[in-house]
């Protein structure tokens, strides 16, 4: 384990958070299985999954508000989140603030929970608040501000604290996509600072901008733990073709794996769409040459031929929909898990 | 602990700062004050009544008068002793006596009235004393209205005068018109008939409003003590011996065998401070449930707003739960202490006027702080609002909203009349049944003890009593920690009562 030094020049353990073979079990669902994970400090990490897969749950574990049937965990080397609550931020996915309170006084407050000191907690408050677009409402009540605002004013509180680990559940729902946009900054913002982020999300491109590493849940189970090309990566390399010919001749090449009819082309009237999944062993462009070349000689009438790269909305889906075979039909039973 | 003060500090602000706390706080005297002064007021500034007596025996009308005359002459003489007491120069006494017994009355009217008492009293009066106004004559006998033939028959007059008791028409008077309130009608017999209980009544009294219960009594008063005079004078009694005899005014001494020797009599500042408790009992239970509101509010705030994740992530539930109970707790006191406050800064107010009742309030204001009832308040106030903050962070930890928490609170909230109800039985008998059941049920500890607190209840039942109140609201505070654990971050359906004694317990999932 490398020696790495936080801000203050004190030695710090170089993994912001361990989870090793954590478990929750609500009677008889199963929320969480079995997740090991470990976050490297620095880093800005997507906490991916469907709904119901158990990522509140593995946080508010992560937070100690609920513990896990089996299993350990170790955040900023403590086992319990509130040894080490001054160095920690927390957005949950469920977004509340003292409605009578203003925004100022509400930052200052939880800053306050977190180990600064009134005064402090105060003048960081209005700095972040005027940082971030919101100076002019800093004395508004809560009730007064709308959804959006309200929501940034809680982000804030998240992190008026400059937390070494910050975990964000779903901060970009609810957001226009300017005050999106506000948010990405603020979490680029937060690295720089040297804090490691943790934040979970259903939008894949906020992830794919902002990600340098992936962890997906699916069922309770971890089904990915990765960067994002590795997550690209998991989908087997393909060719999309739109054609009204018969694809035959193409599945005696040695580039192929295999082809798979994906049914009438949506776009293109009595066309249909195949996809074309290429063997690993030879290079992606020299395969889809390959192809293309064959469909010439062959007479294959193309009206799409798209070699483009997979995104991450489809290695999610991919990954999910292999995660959901691979786990038992436990299933999402229960709403509390949520 | 650093936790917990800021959560109480939030809490403590978040209430302290609206102004409909501090309009709430100073409401309350306010009404209290406002309604003994307006009652005052109005029943000092109550209009003359005019009545006419129809008396066809000659024998009633002049008793009559004279007998509402002395009921006046007798109010006057009231209202003289309450003026002496206020501007009476500190350690002067009066020389005349201003007792409203038959005889005091009888020697004002004697010595000539108020003018006389006033020249004597002079003397003894502060000098910056304000005139003395002698109250409104409640009830004026006039003559019949000119129209009615006071010569015919008892019939045909009370027909005539119908439409003036009916209001449909006005009686003249001095300087202006009023309505006649009453009349008196005396038949030609009326000697004989007013003792005779068969029959139409020989004497009747006509009014359309029957609540006003001063005028007959005093006509019944006038119209018995001049049947019986007639009866001593036809039996050869001397009515004067009679009159003498009747007019005696036994002294009864009241003492407290509870006081120091020498101090045992029981005064008026006394009997203010023995009904302190019943005051405090009354304080206690608005200031508890006032509180109890805002404990409730602000918890299912943090549940239904989903505050408490965040909080949770912070702090820890234990953590919430005394900073809530501080914050809440300095909010009760500060309502508390400002009341109290405003009782001694307006006794202050009262007695810058100076004067005898100043003294008496200081003297009961003195007794009450004697008394130990003020501690006794502080304990009842304390261990009662940790008891009902336990029940109370329950209801508002399992409901997910305001409406459920109103629906939960309903059968609470007759359950907490109780004290209200019960309150002045067992202040007139602090140690009977009533008082020592609801001492032993710890929802009415507090309120029980506070309001037995003056009559000295048996050492052994205090003392089982506090420790009965502190047992149970550290269970129900213990029980209140479990719960608000397990049930603030829980949504939807409200638990079960097993799944409520499970988390209790501590079998929970979380």
């Amino acid at each position: 384990m490398a020696i790495v030094r936080n801000t203050k020049g004190e030695t710090v353990n170089d993994t912001v958070l361990e989870l090793e073979n954590v478990s929750k079990r609500f009677g008889e669902f199963h929320a969480v299985r079995e997740v090991s994970l470990a976050i490297p400090r620095g880093s800005i990490y997507g906490f991916l999954g469907p709904n119901g897969a158990g990522k509140t749950t593995t946080i508010r574990m992560i937070f100690d508000i609920i513990k896990p049937t089996s299993g350990r965990i170790a955040i900023l080397g403590a086992s319990s989140a509130l040894d080490v609550r001054s160095r920690i931020g927390y957005l949950p996915e469920e977004k509340g603030l003292y409605k009578a309170m203003t925004a100022a006084a509400t930052v200052a407050y939880f800053a306050s929970l977190k180990g600064l000191s009134r005064k402090a907690a105060k003048q960081r408050a209005r700095t972040l608040l005027e940082r971030y677009g919101l100076g002019e409402f800093a004395d508004t009540r809560i009730q007064a501000l709308s959804k959006g605002m309200g929501q940034k004013v809680q982000v804030l509180c998240a992190v008026a604290h400059e937390p070494e680990f910050v975990v964000l559940d779903e901060p970009f729902s609810g957001l226009d996509p300017v005050n999106q946009q506000v948010l990405e900054k603020l979490i680029r913002d937060l690295s720089l600072l040297g804090s490691t982020v943790l934040f979970s999300t259903h939008v894949m491109q906020h992830a794919e901008r902002l990600c340098d590493r992936l962890l997906l849940i699916a069922k309770g189970r971890k089904i990915f733990d990765g960067t994002v090309a590795g997550a690209k990566g998991t989908i087997p390399r393909r060719v999309l073709i739109s054609t009204e010919s018969s694809v035959e001749p193409l599945a005696a090449l040695d580039a192929v794996a295999e082809i798979k009819p994906l049914g009438e082309s949506a776009t293109l009237a009595g066309t249909k769409d195949w996809e074309i999944r290429l063997r690993a062993q030879t290079g992606a462009q020299d395969s889809a040459q390959a192809i293309l070349e064959s469909c010439f000689r062959s007479g294959i009438v193309l009206r799409r031929f798209d070699q483009s790269e997979p995104s991450l909305h489809d290695a999610f889906v991919a990954l999910v929909g292999a995660g959901a075979h691979a786990g038992t039909q436990a299933g999402a039973q229960k709403g509390e898990a949520a | 602990m650093r936790y917990i003060f800021l959560i109480a500090l939030r809490e403590f602000a978040e209430n302290a700062k609206t102004k409909g706390f501090w309009i709430g706080i100073f409401t309350l005297p306010l009404i209290i004050a406002l309604s003994i002064g307006v009652s005052t007021k109005l029943s000092k500034s109550e209009p003359s009544r005019y009545f006419v007596v129809v008396d066809k025996s000659g024998a009633f009308a002049e008793p009559i008068e004279r007998s509402i005359e002395w009921q006046y002459q007798r109010s006057v003489l009231q209202a003289l002793s309450d003026y002496v007491q206020e501007n009476l120069r500190p350690g002067q006494q009066p020389d005349v006596d201003l007792a409203t017994h038959q005889t005091a009355v009888d020697t004002f009217i004697a010595a000539g009235g108020k003018d006389a008492y006033l020249a004597r009293l002079k003397p003894a009066l502060r000098e910056n004393a304000p005139g003395f106004t002698e109250p409104t004559r409640p009830f004026v006998r006039v003559d019949l209205p000119r129209d009615i033939d006071a010569a015919a028959g008892s019939e045909d007059i009370l027909a005539m005068l119908k439409p003036y008791l009916l209001g449909e028409r006005k009686i003249a008077i001095e300087g202006g018109e009023a309505p006649l309130f009453a009349a008196v009608l005396l038949a030609p017999d009326a000697v004989d008939g007013a003792t005779r209980w068969t029959g139409p009544e020989a004497i009747q009294y006509w009014s359309t409003n029957l609540a006003v219960n001063n005028l007959p009594d005093q006509i019944r008063d006038a119209l018995n003590s001049e049947t019986r005079r007639r009866l001593y004078v036809a039996r050869g009694v001397d009515v004067s011996t009679v009159r003498g005899i009747e007019a005696t005014y036994a002294r009864l001494g009241t003492f407290d065998p509870g006081k120091a020797e020498g101090q045992e009599t029981v005064s008026t500042a006394d009997r203010i401070a023995r009904n302190v408790p019943v005051a405090l009992v009354y304080v206690l239970w608005i200031s508890l449930f006032t509180i109890m509101q805002m404990l409730l509010s602000n918890t299912i705030e943090e549940k239904s707003n989903r505050i408490a994740e965040v909080l949770l992530s912070s702090v820890t539930p234990n953590e919430i739960m005394m900073g809530k109970l501080f914050g809440i707790a300095a909010i009760g006191l500060t309502m508390v202490t400002a009341w109290l406050a405003t009782v001694i800064i307006g006794a202050q107010v009262y007695g810058g006027a100076g004067g005898a009742g100043a003294e008496v309030i200081g003297q009961a204001v003195d007794s009450v702080v004697a008394s130990g009832l003020l501690p006794m308040f502080l304990l009842c106030f304390l261990l009662g609002y940790l008891i009902y903050a336990g029940l109370f962070l329950s209801i508002g930890a399992l409901c997910n909203d305001l409406k459920e928490a109103q629906n939960l609170q309903g059968p609470m909230m007759l359950i907490m009349m109780v004290p209200l109800f019960t309150m002045v039985f067992i202040n007139r008998d602090p140690h009977g049944t009533l008082a020592t059941i609801l001492t032993w049920i710890p929802l009415y500890t507090p309120f029980t003890m506070m309001n037995r607190a003056a009559a000295d209840p048996p050492l052994g039942e205090l003392i089982g009593a506090t420790l009965l109140m502190i047992a149970t609201a550290l269970l129900l505070l213990w029980s209140a920690g479990k719960i608000l654990r397990m049930a603030m971050l829980r949504a939807g359906n409200r638990p079960k009562f097993a799944e409520i004694l499970q988390w209790i317990r501590g079998r929970g999932d979380a």
